[in-house]
């Protein structure tokens, strides 16, 4: 289903040591492996994204609930889980734009402007762009009180499909026989079963069932998941701070469909940003995420931005080192 | 059929000075003398203009990666993270993948010491090969160092014609003039960058409250702008005072195309230092 799948030849394998005798375990795999095989709305269902659709061959708009596991430490809805929500949005409407041709997502782009800590998060899109090749969407994602509290761009890729879109296009919402969605969840890197060196040099995930989309691939926006938990874990121990750390921001680029896992996100750190004070309040990772089970070719190519959320103190400007 | 060559004496790429070797393997490196006239109020180097060193980078590396047919720029980011304001800007860029549809290219930069002081990404389209298109024996071969024709004695920005509309709303625009056009006539991708770059200074300061700079900015190029002037515009998405930080989404529109919306910029502007 996504363009360009080629076959690439394995290159060298990064670090072998075993999860479980190097890793810091946050979960184990089977934490989500033990529920049913999904329909590719699995993600969805348990994040409790939605996307509303008025009429067909209109746009849809989507909404989370914030809920305490879909949280960081300080209380802030995930950027992963906004950066799903965007996807969603974006996607739809960019096979609104391109029907009866179908997309695929080339690139998201997510900013993080305002922490979302209760309520609903609604999310609407915005046409840029629909050319013969690419269709661009941006997507606003508001809170109840209408402050905007993420911006994301999203790319994406007409391709002719070779099925009839049209049924997609009605999306695939919430049924009555859908298991209502979880109050008391395990935290969202736990239930994706996030594992990472001790070092967080890299992280690692298994694609089960409910992450994988209805052409078997896994959704963009566990990827995404997957990339802040790798990008956080580098750069909270850059930063130093006691202080918790979240996104700024977020790029990914899909390279290649992660068909069979399990994947293995690289992080590196690029470098740091320091506030008015001198101290280091913001770093730049370089997330490289392969698919070890084919061929460990490259799949994304992601920048994410990681900020403390420690209030810089005010000082004389050009007195630092 | 003849054509003229690009860039041609008086351009942008020249007053700039970008000195490369022709691309090797898929990798590519390039070199950008620092004047005091690429730096930002802060005295530290422009995204934006770092963003030409990594437009030309991928542009270098992803024409031949597809070739015969051609790539049209998606999007660019980059994102300083050290502080450059003297020697040189050097950018090491790879081609990540080249597929059917897509070519994506990464860049790292450093200063002349090897420190990485940033990084960027670009992303192209791939398109059918057009008559208008430059061959690839129209690239020059060999070493390229533009700059020959370069004008010392007036500023970068000055050069190009960019101009300030309003210093306020954070407006700033540019005539479309051959000295900043590519090879297929439209507004250099760079100098988008630069455009939204001091867009998003202007607007991120003046929420601040004091002086700041762009420190990242990723740019999508929706339309070329062909005839111009083509203007920026600022708006501020958020300003959190007690991080010293900004985010800012630039619009840049072809006043000579009925407002045609030529790309949009989300960009982080900080009154941080960048340090060292």
């Amino acid at each position: 289903m996504t363009a360009g799948e080629t076959q690439e030849p394995a290159t060298a394998t990064p670090a072998t040591a075993t999860p479980a005798a190097a890793a810091t375990a946050t979960a184990t795999a089977e934490t989500n492996a033990t529920r049913p095989p999904s329909d590719g709305r699995g993600l969805s269902l348990h994040l409790g994204t939605e996307l509303r659709i008025a009429a067909p061959g209109e746009p849809g708009t989507g909404l989370v609930v914030v809920r305490p596991d879909l949280c960081d430490t300080s209380g802030a809805l995930r950027a992963g889980v906004l950066f799903t929500l965007a996807d969603n949005v974006g996607g739809h409407f960019g096979a609104v734009s391109a029907y009866p041709d179908w997309v695929v997502t080339a690139d998201l782009s997510l900013r993080v402007l305002r922490p979302a800590t209760t309520g609903t998060v609604h999310a609407t899109g915005a046409l840029l762009r629909k050319g013969r090749t690419t269709v661009v969407v941006e997507v606003e994602l508001s809170d109840e009180l209408g402050r905007e509290v993420a911006r994301a761009i999203v790319t994406s890729t007409v391709l002719t499909p070779s099925f009839d879109v049209t049924g997609m296009l009605a999306g695939r919402p919430r049924q009555p026989s859908d298991p209502p969605p979880i109050s008391d969840g395990p935290p969202l890197f736990d239930w994706l079963g996030i594992l990472s060196a001790a070092d967080w040099s890299w992280a690692e995930m298994v694609i089960t069932e409910p992450l994988r989309n209805p052409w078997g691939i896994l959704h963009g926006g566990a990827a995404s998941l997957l990339v802040e938990a790798a990008a956080l874990g580098r750069a909270q121990r850059a930063l130093g701070s006691e202080h918790p750390s979240r996104v700024g921001s977020m790029v990914l680029r899909y390279l290649n469909p992660n068909r069979v896992g399990p994947l293995r996100a690289g992080a590196e750190i690029v470098g740091l940003r320091h506030g008015i004070d001198g101290r280091p309040d913001a770093a730049q990772v370089r997330i490289d995420v392969r698919d070890t089970g084919a061929g460990n070719r490259q799949t994304i190519a992601a920048t994410v931005t990681v900020e403390s959320s420690r209030p810089i103190e005010e000082r004389e400007q050009g007195t630092h080192e | 059929m003849t054509r003229a060559p690009y860039p041609p004496p008086v351009h942008m790429l020249h007053q700039l000075g970008i000195a490369f070797d022709p691309p090797a393997d898929g990798r590519v490196s390039l070199r950008l003398p620092i004047t005091p006239d690429l730096c930002s109020a802060t005295g530290a180097l422009r995204p934006g203009v770092a963003a030409t060193l990594i437009d030309v980078a991928g542009g270098r590396l992803s024409v031949p990666a597809v070739a015969p047919d051609w790539v049209a720029t998606a999007d660019l980011s980059v994102s300083m993270t050290g502080r450059v304001d003297r020697g040189s800007l050097v950018a090491h860029g790879h081609i990540v993948r080249a597929g059917r549809t897509a070519v994506v290219v990464e860049v790292d930069l450093e200063d002349d010491l090897g420190a990485r002081v940033g990084s960027g990404s670009m992303s192209f389209t791939v398109l059918p090969r057009r008559d208008t298109n430059l061959r690839l024996e129209e690239v020059e071969p060999g070493l390229v160092a533009w700059g020959a024709s370069r004008q010392p004695d007036i500023a970068y920005l000055d050069f190009a014609g960019v101009e300030v509309v309003d210093s306020a709303a954070g407006i700033v625009q540019i005539a479309c003039d051959p000295k900043v056009r590519n090879s297929f006539q439209a507004l250099q991708g760079g100098m988008v960058c630069t455009l939204a770059d001091i867009a998003a200074e202007t607007a991120g300061s003046m929420a601040l409250q004091r002086p700041a700079a762009t420190v990242s900015l990723e740019t999508w190029f929706l339309a070329p702008g062909k005839v111009g002037p083509v203007r920026a515009t600022g708006r501020l998405l958020v300003a959190d005072s007690e991080r010293a930080r900004a985010v800012v989404r630039v619009e840049l529109r072809d006043l000579g195309t009925d407002d045609r919306l030529v790309s949009v910029t989300l960009a982080t502007v900080s009154a941080g230092t960048v340090s060292r």
